[in-house]
């Protein structure tokens, strides 16, 4: 499989996306397209240019207590279809319990308990899906007590005994390792590499000393290092700039995609 | 299994939307951040699907009145922040009855303005 460079689609930086040359696949977020109105022309134009499109779910509560709502998962299998997605992705975390939505990805608790109920979900998931799942590692502020395993134990336990593939967000390691501790180096060496699908790159913020991945604002020379990182040690098929909000010009646009590219280059020199 | 599972998930998930206690082995600080983060973002997502309430209303007192209205209501169901907002707007029409005839425009596609 090979993706190549990737943006998260947004309206605000359509333009930009359709005039990049080296285009080579887009993520839609599922929530943002119902089945119920048409794929947006730029999107159809990027289709015709032979940019791959890869659903990316928000919502489904993979690691929820409860089993995935088949609702929210026809709508990811619904958008694979109408995109000839290569795969689809979502994240290892929830967003609700019983009657609350948090509106944003929570960690899981790393215990025997929760690796079980996440792997009987990833099934049930899996089984309505026709493509390949791949699943994000989150950034998190709040981190439950008393750990079975460390981050990157568990990630590899879930993709090992799930099948599914990663959807690495490097910024979301460096994140955590600044906020937790750790050394996102060590991480990296610790996943099963050869299992990523796509990485995510993003931009954050540092406040009162903690970082916070918020999407907003320009890629951060150290999340781009651990992505050159990453490349020295195993290419993965694709990379993807997230930016969700604070849209950038096209020149900033366009200096983002390149700090990428350079940084994907210079890893790739040394290996 | 999952209804302990659920029991610590919805412990925290109370803490971290309707305001109740950090759960043991949390720490307080970081439940505190990441509550007025969601919090933040809940209010950016729901009043972006509506610009014109915020309109209407002023961007501080927009954000004011909706961190009174979230405070008592949490998301709905499903979490859609469009929803969220409309839920916002019966908020103030219950306060204010003005906001049904604005509503009621805005479903009808009409542009009412004050004068």
């Amino acid at each position: 499989m090979h993706l190549g460079i990737g943006v998260s689609w947004r309206p605000e930086l359509a333009l930009w996306i359709d005039r990049y040359p080296k285009l080579g696949f887009v993520e839609l977020m599922v929530e943002h397209f119902p089945a119920t109105r048409p794929l947006p022309q730029s999107l159809k134009r990027l289709q015709d240019r032979g940019v791959q499109m890869i659903p990316h779910g928000l919502s489904l509560s993979l690691g929820g207590a409860r089993p995935p709502d088949p609702a929210r998962l026809a709508a990811i299998e619904q958008l694979a279809q109408r995109t000839q997605a290569p795969l689809v992705s979502e994240h290892l975390a929830f967003v609700r319990a019983r009657d609350l939505e948090s509106g944003h990805l929570l960690p899981l608790e790393r215990t025997p308990e929760g690796l079980q109920v996440v792997l009987e979900n990833l099934a049930l998931a899996q089984a309505s899906l026709s493509r390949p799942l791949y699943l994000e590692n989150i950034s998190t502020l709040a981190e439950w007590p008393n750990p079975s395993w460390e981050e990157a134990e568990f990630l590899q336990l879930v993709l090992q005994r799930s099948g599914c593939g990663l959807l690495l967000d490097v910024a979301n390691l460096y994140a955590n390792s600044l906020n937790h501790g750790g050394d996102p180096v060590d991480f990296l060496q610790r996943l099963p590499l050869e299992r990523i699908g796509y990485v995510h790159v993003g931009g954050g913020v540092v406040h009162d000393g903690i970082y916070h991945d918020t999407h907003a604002a320009p890629v951060p020379p150290e999340v781009l290092a651990l992505l050159e990182e990453l490349c020295a040690l195993h290419e993965p098929p694709g990379v993807l700039l997230e930016r969700d909000e604070n849209f950038p010009n096209e020149e900033d646009f366009l200096s983002e995609m390149q700090a990428i590219e350079r940084a994907i280059e210079r890893g790739r020199r040394r290996r | 299994m999952r209804e302990s599972l659920e029991e610590r998930q919805y412990a925290l998930m109370k803490a971290l939307v309707a305001g109740g206690p950090t759960p043991p082995g949390f720490e307080p600080k970081r439940i505190q951040l990441l509550a007025r983060g969601l919090a933040c973002k809940r209010r950016r997502e729901a009043l972006a699907c509506w610009p014109q309430v915020s309109a209407r209303l002023g961007q501080d007192s927009a954000v004011q009145l909706f961190s009174q209205y979230a405070h008592q209501q949490p998301r709905p169901r499903g979490g859609s922040p469009r929803q969220d907002g409309l839920q916002f707007i019966l908020w103030l029409a219950r306060r204010k009855p003005g906001w049904w005839l604005w509503l009621l425009s805005q479903k009808l596609g009409l542009n009412l303005r004050r004068s």
